[in-house]
C-alpha cells in the first residue's frame, strides 16, 4: 500500500516539475500565433503573421545569420582542436597531462561572465576589436569541450582492445584509423558537434562581452526585451531559436545514448553505464 | 581428476620437433611497471604445431607475456623470435601472431563476416578469396550462416567464436589466447574447450593459451608452465606437473597438494594416490604405511575426501572412489585411527620451496632448513 501511495506521489512530483519547467516555453511557443500585438490573456486571435514580420525584418535577418555563422565556425574551430586534444590526451603520457586535461574543461564551469570580461580585456589589450572572429573565438572556448569531452569519452571507452586488435591482424596507420578508429568515434564527434553548435547559437552571456556593437539573434531578443519593442516577434524568434538547438541536442543524445555508444560497448563483454 | 589414466608419456612432445625451429623462443625476457616485475626472466621453447598453456593465478604475468609476444609491450630485457627471426624490436602489425583477446574486441561497426575478414583485407587478399576464406573459418568455429550479422546480435560464446575465427583465418604462425573462455559459463567452458582442442588440431596452429583454471590446463594442453610472479615454476606436460609438482607453490596450484616432511626430507603425495586401509585390510606389496586419525569426511559424491593427521607428523588429504565395495563410511568416522599408505614411488621429493607460496604446507617444516632450487631465482 505504502509503495502504491508513494509511486502516485512521485509521479505528481515528477509531472509538477515538468510543468513548471515547460509551461513558460510551452506559453512563449503559443504567443507566437497571437495575432495581436499585445500580450494578453486571453489571446485575441490566431495568426501566423508574425512568423512573416520576423522573418523579413532586416535586423533579425542579420542577427540569424551572424548567430548562424558564428555556431558554424565554433563548431569547426571546436571539431578540429577538441578531438585534437582529446587524442593527444589519450594516446600519450606527457608532464601535465591532467593539468590540460583540468583546464580544457575549466571554461565550461566557469561563469560566462568571467570568461567574457577575460577574453574582452584580452582583446583590448591585444588591440583585436570585436567582430565575427571575436565572437567566434569566445564561443570556442566553451564548444571545444563539449567536443573534447564527447571524444575523449568514447575513446576511453571503445578504443584501446579495438585498435589493438586491429593492430594484432596487421593494420596500422591511416589504415587502420580509416577503418576502426574513425568509424567507432564517427558518432560520438557527431553528437559533439551538434551539441557544441547548439550551446553557440543560443549563448548571450559571453557574447555581451565579445560581440562589440553587432547583434547575435539571442543578443537581439535580450534588448528587444529590455526595450519593450517588438514582443510578438521575439516570440516567433525564440520559437526559432528553440527548434535550431533543441533538434541538434536530441539528435546527439540518440547518438550517443541510443545507438553509437550501446552498440559499441555490448560487443564486449563488459557493461558500461551510463 | 581423471588424470591417472593417462601414461606419464602425456601427449605432444615428439621426436620429429627437436629437428624444427621453435615456433616461439623466448630468452631473458623481463618487463617491469615501475617496481614490480611483471614478467621477471622468463626463458621458454614453444614447438610448432603444440598446444602450450600458461597457468598461473591472477597477477602472475601471463596476460604480460602474451602482450610481449604479440608486441603490445616492449621487453626491458630479453629476445623474442618467432620461427627462428627475432621480432624483439617489431611492431605489432608486422609479426606474424594474433590474438583473442579476453573481451574478444570485435569491431562493433563491422558484420561478423567482416570482422573476420579483416586480417585478410589488411593483407590486401583478393574479395572473392577473402570471402570463401573467412566462411570457412566461420565453418571450422562452427558459425555458418551468422556472418551477416553485427556482434551486438550474437551470444557471448558466439562472440568468443568468432574472435578465433578472426584469428585463424590469417593462419598465423603462432594463436595467443587470453583466458579466452573466461566470461562463459562453466557448461559452455567445458564445450569450448573441447571445440578449442580440435580446432588446434584441424588447422595445426601452435597455441599459447593462458588460463588461471587448473583443471582446463590440464586438460587440453601437450605442455605447460606454471607462473608465478612472473616467472615459470615448472614447464612439463599435464602429468609431470600434476604427478610431480617441482615446488611447494606448483604442488598447491594444482590440485590438493598434500605436502609431508621426513626425515629432514620433503615429499608430495596426490590424494588419489593414497590407500586408506579398512580394518585388517593389506596394503599393496611396496607401500610405505603409516597411521593416521580421521579428522574429518566429506562425501562428494564419486568420491569421498578424507582429511587425515598422521601420527609420524603433518597432515594429508586423501580423495577414495566410491566403488561398489568402497562406500562412504566403511572406514570408520572422524576420530578413528586408521592405516595409511602409499607406494614409495608415489610420493615425489619436492625439490625446492620458494618464497613460502604454499600456504598450507608452512606448518610443516622449520623456516630454517628450505632448501633451495635454483638459485638465482630466490627472492627475500
Ligand atoms: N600496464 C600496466 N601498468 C602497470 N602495471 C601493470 C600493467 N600491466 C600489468 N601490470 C601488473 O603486472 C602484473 C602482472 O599482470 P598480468 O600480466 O595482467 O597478470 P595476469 O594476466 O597473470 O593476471 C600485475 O601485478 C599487474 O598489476
Ligand atoms: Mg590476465
Amino acid at each position: 500500500m505504502e509503495g502504491r501511495l508513494a509511486r502516485i506521489g512521485l509521479r505528481i512530483w515528477v509531472g509538477g516539475v515538468l510543468l513548471f519547467l515547460f509551461v513558460p516555453i510551452g506559453i512563449i511557443c503559443f504567443y507566437a500565433f497571437n495575432s495581436s500585438n499585445v500580450q494578453s490573456w486571453p489571446i485575441h486571435g490566431l495568426s501566423v503573421k508574425w512568423f512573416s514580420v520576423a522573418w523579413h525584418d532586416p535586423q533579425v535577418r542579420a542577427a540569424f545569420l551572424l548567430s548562424l555563422r558564428a555556431a558554424i565556425f565554433a563548431t569547426v574551430v571546436a571539431l578540429l582542436l577538441g578531438s585534437a586534444a582529446a587524442f593527444g590526451v589519450h594516446r600519450f603520457r606527457f608532464f601535465g597531462r591532467e593539468a590540460v586535461s583540468l583546464l580544457l574543461v575549466l571554461p565550461l564551469s566557469l561563469p560566462g561572465i568571467i570568461t567574457g570580461i577575460a577574453l574582452n580585456s584580452a582583446f583590448n589589450f591585444a588591440g583585436i576589436g570585436l567582430s565575427l572572429l571575436t565572437i567566434i573565438i569566445g564561443h570556442a572556448t566553451f564548444c571545444i569541450v563539449v567536443v573534447y569531452n564527447n571524444v575523449l569519452a568514447r575513446l576511453r571507452r571503445v578504443s584501446g582492445s579495438v585498435n589493438e586488435a586491429a593492430a594484432d591482424l596487421g593494420a596500422h596507420g591511416l589504415f587502420l584509423f580509416r577503418t576502426v578508429t574513425l568509424p567507432m568515434l564517427s558518432t560520438a564527434v557527431i553528437s559533439g558537434a551538434l551539441l557544441a553548435f547548439a550551446l553557440s547559437f543560443d549563448e548571450v552571456i559571453v557574447t555581451t562581452f565579445t560581440a562589440g556593437a553587432q547583434n547575435t539573434l539571442p543578443l537581439w531578443v535580450f534588448g528587444a526585451i529590455r526595450l519593450g519593442q517588438d514582443l510578438p516577434e521575439v516570440n516567433v524568434v525564440v520559437v526559432g531559436v528553440l527548434l535550431l538547438t533543441v533538434v541538434p541536442v536530441i539528435a546527439a543524445a540518440r547518438l550517443t545514448g541510443g545507438g553509437g555508444i550501446t552498440r559499441g560497448s555490448a560487443a564486449g563483454p563488459r557493461i558500461s553505464g551510463g | 581428476m581423471g588424470m591417472q589414466n593417462q601414461g606419464p608419456a602425456g601427449r605432444g612432445t615428439t621426436a620429429w620437433r627437436q629437428d624444427r625451429v621453435p615456433a616461439v623462443r623466448l630468452a631473458g625476457l623481463r618487463k617491469s611497471f615501475g617496481q614490480l616485475a611483471a614478467v621477471d626472466g622468463v626463458d621458454l621453447e614453444v614447438p610448432q604445431g603444440e598446444f602450450f598453456t600458461m597457468l598461473g593465478p591472477s597477477g602472475s604475468g601471463k596476460t604480460t607475456m602474451l602482450r610481449l609476444i604479440a608486441g603490445f609491450e616492449q621487453p626491458d630485457s630479453g629476445v623474442i623470435e618467432l620461427a627462428g627471426a627475432d621480432v624483439t624490436r617489431k611492431p605489432p602489425y608486422s609479426r606474424d601472431v594474433n590474438t583473442v583477446f579476453q573481451d574478444y574486441a570485435l569491431f562493433p561497426h563491422m558484420s561478423v563476416l567482416e570482422n573476420v575478414e579483416y586480417g585478410l583485407r589488411v593483407r590486401r587478399v583478393p574479395r572473392a578469396e577473402r570471402r570463401s576464406r573467412a566462411n570457412a573459418a566461420l565453418e571450422i568455429v562452427r558459425l555458418p550462416g551468422l556472418g551477416g550479422r553485427k556482434p551486438v546480435q550474437l551470444s557471448g560464446g558466439q562472440r568468443q567464436r568468432v574472435a578465433l575465427a578472426r584469428a585463424i583465418v590469417n593462419e598465423p604462425e603462432v594463436l595467443l589466447l587470453d583466458e579466452p573462455l573466461g566470461a562463459l559459463d562453466a557448461k559452455l567452458r567445458q564445450e569450448m574447450q573441447l571445440e578449442l582442442k580440435r580446432i588446434q588440431r584441424e588447422v595445426g596452429i601452435t597455441f599459447i593459451y593462458v588460463t588461471h583454471d587448473q583443471e582446463e590446463a590440464l586438460t587440453m594442453s601437450d605442455r605447460l608452465a606454471v607462473f608465478d610472479r612472473g616467472q615459470i615454476e615448472q614447464l612439463g606436460t599435464p602429468v609431470q606437473v600434476y604427478e610431480q609438482p617441482a615446488t611447494d607453490f606448483v604442488a598447491g596450484f594444482i590440485g590438493i597438494s598434500n605436502v609431508l616432511e621426513r626425515g629432514g626430507r620433503r615429499f608430495t603425495i596426490r590424494p588419489e594416490k593414497i590407500c586408506l586401509l579398512a580394518d585388517g585390510e593389506q596394503p599393496p606389496t611396496g607401500s610405505h604405511i603409516e597411521q593416521g586419525r580421521i579428522d574429518d569426511v566429506i562425501y562428494l559424491g564419486s568420491a569421498t575426501r578424507y582429511q587425515l593427521t598422521l601420527s609420524g607428523g603433518g597432515q594429508l588429504t586423501a580423495v577414495r572412489q566410491n566403488t561398489q565395495d568402497a562406500v562412504a563410511g566403511t572406514l570408520g568416522a572422524a576420530g578413528q585411527t586408521i592405516g595409511v599408505a602409499w607406494r614409495e614411488d608415489q610420493a615425489y621429493e619436492i625439490a625446492g620451496r620458494r618464497r613460502g607460496a604454499a600456504a598450507s604446507a608452512d606448518d610443516l617444516a622449520p623456516a630454517g632448513q628450505r632448501p633451495v632450487r635454483h638459485e638465482g631465482r630466490e627472492r627475500g
